[in-house]
């Protein structure tokens, strides 16, 4: 097991590498620059290019930035002159986290708890609105779900703030719009995999024992079931940090995703890096812990194991 | 046995709902079970046997399984009247379960322990520690060894036999008084089966518990049982003592199955008898009696009407129109014909293997990473060579390194050293069209029927693929070609245009004949090819596998578990244990003088289908079961499970010696 993760934490920072360096050059083939605004005096532009370093060569720069990545330097902004990418990242983070945990915990457990209900009632009525929610969950686009969300909880019926993020009431729009999609399919591959396991020998085997029904489903049926979600947690996470920049700019929350957006729009360099990295790293961590909580709970430490159906 | 019967079930009629109509699962039947009995219910797969077990319990999924008439009586309660909580009751304490497969049986992600003590969930009576203390004892008379340390183990730390341990302690930890065992040793080697029907035997001894063994295995019928009922189609067709079965069967179909199993005793020159065409189709059931299509002495009222039961002595009915009062004398034995094949040979057998060798396998050894440096000893130093048109059999437990051999042969795996000689140039140093040429003149035939045909792909497309890559033949006469093939074996042209999925398994392992016969090649690699089918079924591919190879001259490497049938089939045999070839002579010579202690432990674990042989057969003690082939150590791999393992057998390993003509060994005591 030791031995497993050191190679998958090898792994992780080579792939970090890699995309270090894939952005850094992709983003100087973006077309603009980062000073081309028509109030810049073309003096005050080229001051501006030799002040972040611009005028050396490109292989000097890759060299400087991997260095000031080690001792966790994003530099700074091109955008906010006076604030550098660390400051941005640790003043908007904290939304963006905590909206995201909040989607994930709502999303996983309610997509659980569904994806169960509804495979204990396959084919009645139960069943066949979970399954069309799980549906419109998986095809509706979070930002039309953010704004009939607003629409109706926020304006029609006035039950809850519909932008900003100054306390529970105001997270709870957010959060809904954000966890829908992974809900929907997290209680879709539960549904189908509790159907998969109720066919298995060893809940006949529980039935032969007398247990009660009640019983199978919790102990024997439940645990064996949950692989495959745990499989797709790493993707998961993947798909509510993409959704947090829309639904940030929908709410109007104060978090990194529309720092990310913007910077790309403005040929922000440093930004742009600096984010993808750190959301990079932010990715490639959730997956190796999903993958050493794979072999925890499965003890026959199946690693790719099964995947179930992707989302 | 005069005694009251425990369970006893009156007109059973249960069936599924399904899509395609009502399956008529099981129809009109009718069993008893003694205290202290043993009634054994033998069928081929879908003759209703597991679902008449399962009713029982009412374990068959309702719906779409449901009732349509009949009742069921356990200890004088009507079974089917009962709640739901009122049958928990019964399931588990009194009536035990065990299922046929031990691997998919058992919760993976529970310990075993846990496992067993569930049964006394939601059990006031009882504390943690005598739950325990009751989980350990029943572990221990089960044959676990250890069990304070097997307790905390999960499921795939365990062995397959092992495993099977464990389903019956759990069956037997409530002290139950009847137990189901729905093939309970299917899926086990016959060493491992052995012990377990030991074990069965011993629990009734000391428990008075009765059983009901469900199985398609009449060796196993023969061992244990005190009766037995022969379902066919849903229906009873004949219930009498397993003597009755065996010596005075009165059924047409008791008949045939006893004589398409493959035996011991069967004459290696005559023809297997199976039973022609297949079991009926459920969802229409015949109106008469469902073995009338395959019957040789079918009369026009048996299509018509069901016939009825006529009891031919206490214990023994038939239900069979051949008893009726007008019905013609019939003597099974005198109208029996055997078709003795053409010899293929004039000379006998030595002139086989005087025959020139077209397989050398020498000093083969295939190793695995298994992870923490550790190695898996799939196969160790094997070396044989088969000779043009012979059949040589590979025999062993699984897990003895029978099946990497002939994935080595065949070019699937690359061996970790040694050499494969075919014709005697080394297989993994041909060039790319020597490769090519191999691989069509060398071709496998699988295990599994249901998994090693392409399901996307129709049966003129699989059959007719290798033609295509080889261009055999010019692309027009393909179609020709493939029609010929499937002819040939027992399929026609109106199967090319179908899926896999449309045939029987019998049918899916004549099209993987087919599909390794189509390239034209001269060395077949038969890999378990009958162990997925019923027994009527492997009569039909065995006299087949030996007709094409008459008629073609092929070589064969026939690999396979079943000694019964591997001996009708081989002309030689070599033995393995872990990963090692223990001892090669030829089929009469091993048979007539197993000279290794682990062939003759292997023999003598053989079910023989005769009750009175196979209870007075003295049996070698079968001791423990095959070990791990990782690291394994420096003496002789056979030496811990050998009775007569000297201290020299445990730090030396022997090397092969040639005993007797064609005979050689790896033993000390030789």
């Amino acid at each position: 097991m030791l031995r497993y993760i050191a190679k998958r934490v090898i792994a992780a920072i080579l792939t970090l590498l890699v995309l270090v360096t894939v952005v850094f050059f992709l983003v100087r083939l973006m077309p603009g620059e980062p000073f081309t605004s028509a109030k810049l005096t073309p003096v005050v532009a080229e001051n501006m290019q030799k002040y972040y370093g611009f005028d050396k060569p490109l292989a000097v720069q890759y060299v400087q930035y991997l260095k000031n990545l080690l001792h966790g330097d994003f530099g700074y902004s091109m955008k906010y002159t006076n604030r550098t990418v660390n400051d941005i990242i640790a003043a908007t983070f904290p939304f963006s986290a905590d909206l995201g945990i909040r989607a994930l915990v709502t999303a996983i457990s309610f997509g659980l708890v569904f994806g169960i209900i509804s495979a204990l009632n396959r084919g009645n009525k139960i069943d066949f609105i979970c399954v069309i929610i799980a549906i419109i969950g998986t095809s509706v686009p979070d930002f039309i779900m953010g704004a009939f969300l607003q629409y109706f909880f926020g304006i029609r019926w006035g039950l809850l703030p519909v932008a900003q993020y100054k306390g529970f009431s105001y997270t709870i729009l957010p959060t809904m719009s954000l966890a829908f999609y992974t809900l929907a399919s997290v209680s879709r591959i539960m549904r189908a995999s509790m159907l998969e396991v109720v066919n298995q020998d060893y809940i006949k085997t529980a039935r032969a024992k007398g247990l009660s029904s009640f019983r199978i489903t919790t102990r024997h049926q439940i645990r064996n079931a949950i692989m495959p979600v745990i499989t797709i947690l790493g993707p998961t996470v993947a798909a509510v940090l993409t959704g947090t920049f829309v639904v940030e700019s929908i709410f109007a929350i104060p978090g990194m995703g529309k720092y990310y957006v913007d910077s790309v729009s403005t040929n922000d360099y440093s930004m742009i890096l600096g984010m993808t990295v750190f959301y990079g790293s932010f990715l490639v961590l959730c997956n190796l812990l999903v993958d050493i909580l794979y072999g925890i709970v499965d003890p026959r430490v199946r690693i790719g194991g099964k995947a179930g159906e992707a989302p | 046995m005069a005694k009251d019967p425990i369970l006893s079930i009156k007109n059973l009629t249960f069936s599924f709902k399904t899509y395609g109509g009502i399956v008529h699962a099981v129809r009109d039947v009718s069993l008893s079970v003694r205290e202290g009995e043993i009634l054994g219910i033998v069928g081929e797969s879908g003759c209703g046997k597991s679902v008449t077990a399962q009713s029982v319990l009412r374990l068959n999924p309702e719906p779409p399984g449901f009732f349509e008439s009949g009742e069921i009586l356990y200890a004088g309660r009507d079974v089917l009247s009962l709640s739901e909580k009122e049958l928990r009751k019964i399931r588990g304490r009194e009536i035990g379960f065990i299922f046929q497969d031990p691997m998919t049986s058992l919760n993976p992600t529970m310990k075993v322990g846990a496992q067993i003590a569930e049964v006394f969930y939601g059990d006031r009576s009882l504390s943690r520690a005598e739950v325990r203390e009751k989980v350990l004892d029943i572990m221990k008379l089960v044959g676990i060894s250890d069990p304070e340390k097997r307790v905390k183990q999960y499921p795939h730390e365990l062995s397959g036999g092992m495993k099977q341990r464990v389903m019956i302690a759990l069956a037997l930890v409530a002290g139950p008084r009847l137990i189901i065992c729905d093939e309970p040793t299917t899926s086990l080697d016959v060493t491992i089966e052995a012990q377990i029907l030991d074990l069965l035997l011993s629990l009734r001894e000391r428990f008075g518990t009765s059983i009901i063994l469900i199985t398609h295995d009449l060796g196993v019928i023969a061992r244990v049982c005190d009766r037995v009922l022969v379902m066919y189609g849903g229906k009873v067709l004949e219930e009498g003592t397993a003597e009755d079965i065996f010596y005075r069967k009165a059924h047409p179909y008791t008949n045939a199955l006893l004589n398409s199993i493959t035996r011991l005793d069967t004459d290696k020159n005559t023809e297997l008898t199976p039973i022609e065409g297949t079991p009926p189709d459920l969802f229409a059931p015949p109106a008469g009696c469902p073995f009338a299509a395959r019957c040789d002495y079918c009369m026009e009222v048996c299509r018509e009407y069901a016939p009825d039961r006529t009891e031919l002595s206490d214990g023994h009915g038939v239900s069979c129109w051949l008893e009726h009062e007008y019905a013609p004398e019939v003597d099974f034995d005198a109208s029996s014909v055997k078709v003795v094949r053409k010899s293929k040979e004039t000379g006998g057998e030595d002139e086989v293997n005087s025959g020139e060798t077209v397989l050398e396998v020498k000093e083969l050894s295939r190793y695995f990473h298994v992870g923490y440096g550790q190695m898996l000893h799939a196969v160790d130093r094997v070396s044989f060579t088969v000779s043009k048109g012979e059949t040589l059999g590979l025999v062993g437990e699984s897990g003895c390194g029978k099946s990497t051999t002939g994935r080595c042969i065949t070019k699937l795996l690359k061996p970790t050293s040694g050499e494969i000689l075919y014709k005697g140039r080394n297989i993994f140093e041909m060039t790319a069209e020597g490769g090519k040429l191999y691989r069509q003149k060398m071709q496998m035939i699988f295990q599994n029927p249901y998994s090693s045909l392409n399901p996307r792909m129709t049966v003129g497309e699989i059959v007719g693929e290798g033609m295509k890559l080889h261009s055999l033949y010019p692309q027009e006469e393909i179609g020709k070609k493939v029609e010929e093939l499937l002819n040939r074996v027992g399929l026609g042209r109106e199967h090319m245009s179908r899926f896999s999925h449309e045939f029987s398994g019998g049918q899916r392992q004549r099209i993987g004949i087919a599909r390794a016969l189509s390239v034209r090649p001269e060395f077949i690699v038969c890999d378990e090819p009958v162990s997925a089918l019923d027994v009527s079924i492997q009569a039909q591919v065995i006299n087949m596998l030996k007709d094409l190879q008459r008629e073609l001259g092929l070589t064969l490497l026939f690999i396979a578990h079943d000694l019964s049938v591997v001996r009708y089939i081989s002309d030689r045999i070599a033995v393995m244990y872990l990963g090692e070839l223990v001892e090669e002579a030829s089929t009469e010579e091993l048979f007539k003088n197993p000279s290794h202690p682990y062939t003759q432990m292997l023999l003598s674990a053989i079910p023989v289908p005769d009750p009175e042989r196979a209870r007075e057969k003295r049996r070698i003690e079968i001791r423990g079961e095959i070990p791990s082939p990782i690291n394994p150590g420096i003496g002789c791999r056979f030496a811990e499970r050998c009775p007569r393992a000297t201290e020299q057998c445990r730090s030396v390993n022997p090397v092969r010696r040639k005993i007797g003509e064609g005979h050689y060994a790896a033993c000390h005591l030789l």
